[in-house]
């Protein structure tokens, strides 16, 4: 086995472990708002969410293509690089899940290609237009997509059903929102698996496994990166679930229906061609749409805005924690000893966080949190 | 002239406006004739009833069939 194995071997189980940080940390958005609304109990909704992770991530591989080929030129990416990109990207997430922010696990993804990609071959290696194009602009976009079509659509429900029998109407849309949260969890995993599909498969080309002509998927990977999302989900995210479900607004079920609705179109759309977005921008400017509409006072705008700030620094943020994380391989030769270093301090730093965060809150009852 | 880029975000733009809205309405349209069935039912006018409970059970294949037909677009784009 060469060095170059290894570090594959490293970077491997670190994207297993990135995709299920960001089942365990995006996915729990997905059920929020039915949690919220008591259309699911949090059980059942985690678990629906974690089965249909699994099935979307089998949906398409357009989102994997774009991750592998539309950002950085892949001729300027070694297994080190991919390595230290996850690395950023864990940090990162761990760092907003123990704040309790809803940051995106796909933007610190992509920021963290970006900065190892430019510590490690320069500016040049970035492609710019890959980066506004299917990125920035849909980043900005997608919520303000979703802001529009729930706010549109609970309008037009309230006019539908307003006069109606507020139990009934309530009952309904509950009904409504096990599929709406069905359709989101399908879509999430069809736009998000498909990133750490996306690195593997980046990997795997750079360390010749996989000839970069010809980028495809190999289907270990597709099943490997469903099955570590799905996990990731069913294991939970309380803290986050909170933040999105209850502190932006408080919903009604018909409110819940048109911001998981929004959200799981918006995320389909975007994954046919091939935008790689953030379930949280999407399901949280579905819920502050759904919630503007009834009442612009309901929103509280104040949690938005800290989790517009979150989204803002995710990219900087992440990319600056890879170029470090790269630096500091590099200390230890172009072998595999720098990731196999960096990799065990990430599993003590990042279980001494979700230790000081995570095991307090799992001895107390859920309803106290 | 469109812009290199644009042309797939104009998409995801506008079918995601297009879905979105049309699921919301028809929805609606299905709760609402469930329940003025149930009304209509329990005032003993049953053909009203009886229209009513068409109109909902019209409206929920039409939301189904929405959501079929986007999934069956997204697995054949991809």
């Amino acid at each position: 086995m060469t060095s170059g194995d290894i570090i594959l071997v490293i970077v491997v189980g670190t994207a297993i472990l990135f995709d299920f940080t960001n089942g365990f940390h995006d996915t729990a958005n997905v059920v929020a708002t039915a949690i919220s609304t008591r259309a699911l109990g949090p059980r059942r909704a985690v678990a629906l969410a974690s089965v249909l992770n699994f099935v979307g991530a089998f949906i398409s591989l357009k989102v994997a293509a774009t991750i592998g080929k539309g950002f950085v030129d892949s001729g300027a990416v070694t297994t080190t690089v991919v390595f230290a990109a996850l690395v950023g990207a864990i940090g990162w997430n761990l760092i907003t899940w123990y704040y309790g922010l809803p940051s995106s696990s796909s933007h610190a993804l992509i920021g963290g290609l970006v900065g190892a990609v430019i510590a490690a071959e320069g500016w040049s290696a970035v492609n710019g237009k890959g980066l506004v194009d299917k990125l920035i602009v849909p980043a900005v976009v997608a919520p303000l997509i979703a802001f529009l079509v729930a706010g549109t659509s609970i309008f037009i429900v309230y006019q539908i059903v307003g006069r109606l029998r507020p139990g009934a109407v309530g009952r309904g849309f509950r009904l409504g929102q096990i599929v709406s949260s069905s359709l989101l969890a399908l879509s999430h995993g069809t736009n998000d698996a498909q990133k750490t599909m996306g690195v593997i498969t980046l990997a795997l080309i750079a360390n010749g496994n996989i000839p970069a002509a010809g980028f495809h998927v190999p289907n270990w990977v597709v099943v490997t990166a469903a099955s570590a999302i799905s996990l990731g989900t069913f294991t939970g995210g309380w803290r986050i679930i909170k933040t999105v479900g209850t502190r932006i607004i408080s919903m009604d079920p018909a409110q819940g229906f048109a911001a998981q609705s929004a959200g799981a179109v918006v995320i389909l759309a975007a994954s046919s061609v091939g935008y790689p977005l953030s379930t949280t921008h999407v399901i949280s400017g579905g819920i502050t749409g759904a919630g503007a509409a009834k009442s612009v006072s309901a929103v509280r705008w104040g949690v938005a805005g800290d989790i517009v700030r979150a989204w803002v620094l995710t990219l900087p943020a992440a990319a600056a924690l890879a170029a470090v994380v790269y630096g500091i391989t590099q200390l230890f030769g172009s072998g595999a000893l720098g990731p196999l270093v960096v990799a065990v301090a990430l599993l003590i730093g990042g279980g001494t966080l979700f230790a000081r965060r995570a095991l307090p809150r799992v001895a107390r009852p859920v309803t106290q949190q | 002239m469109i812009a290199l880029g644009t042309a797939p975000l104009l998409k995801m733009v506008y079918s995601s406006i297009i879905v979105g809205v049309s699921v919301a309405l028809v929805f609606s349209i299905a709760v609402f004739g469930v329940i003025r069935s149930s009304d209509m039912r329990r005032a003993s006018r049953h053909g009203a009833s009886a229209r009513f409970a068409a109109i909902g059970l019209l409206a929920l294949l039409a939301s189904a069939a929405i959501a079929i037909a986007g999934l069956v677009l997204v697995i054949h784009k991809g």
